[in-house]
C-alpha cells in the first residue's frame, strides 16, 4: 500500500496544519484498515484511528525525517493498537463469534443479495474473525505483510524485531489461520 | 543435509520472494523430498491466500473531519510535552545520557552490595557501550542507521542493545512495556526499568524553567531514603522531585518496589 506520497510527506513540513490535513487524507485508509484488522471491530477502529492520528499530531515534532515516514506512522499505530483495550477484545471476540453465528442462522430473506455474494461475504467475515483471533504478535506480522504489503525489513522496523522473527511469525500466523478456517469449514459442514 | 526445522523457517520467505535464488532453490528442492514440509508449505500458502483475499474497507466519511477537529482542539495542550523530549535539544540529550549512566551504575548487579564505585563501573561496561550508542540517537534514530554508522550488521546492533540489559519502559509509549532504542523517539519521557516487571523508574534532570507536565502513577508507598523531597500533584498525577548539589532531579515511579529506596539512596550518595 505504500506509494509515492510517502516521499511528498517526508519533504513537506508536516507540522503545518494544511500538511497535517493532507497527511490524514493520505494515510487514513491505511490506518483505518490496520485498526479494523488489529481490533476486529469497526466502531473500536474509529476510536483507535482518531487516537492514533492525535498521537501523530502530538509527536510530529519528534519525527526527524531520517526514517521513512510511513514506517514511523505504522510503528506508532501498531504500538497503540497492540495495547488497545486488551480486556475488551477478549470479550468482544466471543461476541463477534456469536454475531457471525446469528447471521448465519438468519433466513435468506435478508435482502435481494444473491446467495453466492452472501456466501462470499460470510467467508470474508470468517477470515476477518479468524485474523482478529490470532495472537497479537502473529496478527501484527500477518496484517502488515499480507494486507498492507510491507517488506520483511519494514515489518521488522515497525515491530522492533529481526527479519528472522518476522518470518517465523508469518509462518505461524498463516498456518494457524489456515488450520482454523479449515476447522471452521469442517464444523459448518457438520451442521 | 539441513534439518527440517531450518527449512521450515524459510517457507514464508520463499513465498514472499525474500530469499536469494540459491536459498530458494535449496528450499524448493527440500519440499520435493519432504512430505511433512510440503504439507506445512501448503498450509502456509492457504493462510496467505485467505488473508490476501480480505478486501480493503472504506473509511467512514466523517472520520477525517473528526480527527482534524480533535487535533485542532487539542493543539494547545498537546505540545507542552514536547520540551520533555530529551533528544529534541542536544544539551538535554547529553544530560539524559548522563542520567542513564548514573542509573546504569546504580542498578547494575553488585553495585549496591559491593559499595565501591569502581566495582559498579566494571559491571556497567556494557551499559556504557549502550550509552555511547544512545548518544548518537539524535542523529541516528533507527537501528539501520546506527548499524551503518558503526559499520555493523543491524542484527549485531540489536543484539548489543538487548545484551546490554538496558530495557526501557515508557508509560506514555503505546507499547507500554519493553521498547527498543528505535522506539525512544516516540516517547516524551523515558523510563528506565529498575528491576523489570511492572516497576519502572525514571530519573531526568529538570532543566530550569521547564514546566512539569507529567508524572507517573501514585508514589505514596515510596520514600526517598530520608532525603528532602517534594511531592507534586500535576495534571492529576503525582511525581517526586528533589534537589541535590544544585541539580534538580525528577523521580517518577510506577508501582511500589522494595528496592526503590535502595536505588534512590545509591543515586543520592553518588550525586
Amino acid at each position: 500500500m505504500a506509494d509515492a506520497t510517502d516521499d511528498a510527506h517526508e519533504r513537506a513540513d508536516i507540522t503545518e496544519p494544511a500538511s497535517f490535513e493532507a497527511l490524514v487524507h493520505t494515510y487514513e485508509r491505511r490506518v483505518y484498515n490496520l485498526a479494523c484488522q488489529m481490533l476486529g471491530d469497526r466502531e473500536e477502529a474509529r476510536d483507535a484511528m482518531q487516537e492514533i492520528f492525535l498521537r501523530v499530531h502530538q509527536h510530529l515534532d519528534s519525527f526527524r525525517f531520517e526514517a521513512k515516514f510511513s514506517t514511523w506512522l505504522y510503528r506508532l499505530a501498531m504500538n497503540h493498537l497492540l495495547n488497545y483495550r486488551r480486556a475488551w477484545l477478549r470479550t468482544r471476540f466471543e461476541r463477534l463469534d456469536d454475531i457471525i453465528a446469528a447471521k448465519r442462522r438468519e433466513p435468506a430473506a435478508v435482502g435481494p443479495e444473491p446467495e453466492r455474494q452472501l456466501l462470499e461475504r460470510e467467508q470474508t467475515e470468517a477470515v476477518r474473525c479468524a485474523i482478529a483471533k490470532l495472537p497479537p504478535k502473529l496478527r501484527g506480522a500477518l496484517v502488515l505483510k499480507d494486507l498492507h504489503g510491507l517488506s520483511y525489513a519494514e515489518i521488522a522496523g515497525v515491530l522492533g524485531i529481526t527479519e528472522g522473527t518476522v518470518a517465523s511469525r508469518l509462518n505461524a500466523a498463516r498456518s494457524t489461520l489456515a488450520r482454523r478456517l479449515r476447522d471452521r469449514r469442517t464444523a459448518d459442514a457438520m451442521r | 543435509m539441513k534439518a527440517c526445522s531450518q527449512f521450515l523457517m524459510l517457507l514464508s520467505p520463499l513465498l514472499d520472494d525474500e530469499l536469494t535464488p540459491d536459498a530458494g532453490a535449496r528450499v524448493t528442492q527440500h519440499l520435493v523430498e519432504c512430505a511433512a514440509c510440503a504439507a506445512e508449505m501448503a498450509a502456509i500458502q492457504r493462510g496467505r491466500r485467505f488473508a490476501r483475499a480480505v478486501p480493503e474497507l472504506g473509511v467512514p466519511p466523517d472520520l477525517s473531519a473528526a480527527i482534524l477537529g480533535r487535533a485542532e482542539d487539542a493543539h494547545p495542550r498537546l505540545h507542552p510535552l514536547v520540551p520533555f523530549w530529551p533528544f529534541a535539544r542536544p544539551a538535554l540529550g547529553a544530560a539524559f545520557v548522563a542520567a542513564l549512566l548514573v542509573m546504569a551504575v546504580a542498578l547494575w548487579p553488585g553495585s549496591r552490595q559491593d559499595g565501591p564505585r569502581t566495582a559498579a563501573l566494571e559491571h556497567a561496561a556494557p551499559a556504557l557501550h549502550l550509552a555511547q550508542l544512545v548518544q548518537h540517537v539524535d542523529s541516528a534514530p533507527d537501528l539501520d542507521t546506527m548499524a551503518a554508522t558503526y559499520q555493523l550488521r543491524r542484527i549485531d546492533v540489536e543484539t548489543a542493545l538487548r545484551q546490554a540489559s538496558f530495557p526501557v519502559i515508557c508509560p506514555l509509549h503505546p507499547a507500554g512495556g519493553d521498547a527498543s532504542v528505535t522506539e525512544l523517539r516516540d516517547c516524551p519521557l523515558i523510563h528506565l526499568s529498575a528491576l523489570g516487571g511492572e516497576q519502572a523508574i525514571v530519573l531526568l534532570q529538570q532543566p530550569a524553567g521547564w514546566p512539569i507536565v507529567y508524572g507517573e502513577s501514585p508514589v505514596e508507598h515510596l520514600t526517598l531514603g530520608g532525603q528532602p523531597c517534594d511531592r507534586l500533584q500535576t495534571d492529576g498525577r503525582e511525581l517526586l522531585k528533589w534537589e541535590r548539589g544544585g541539580t534538580r532531579w525528577i523521580l517518577v515511579a510506577r508501582g511500589g518496589h522494595p528496592e526503590l529506596e535502595k536505588v534512590v539512596s545509591a543515586l543520592v550518595s553518588m550525586s
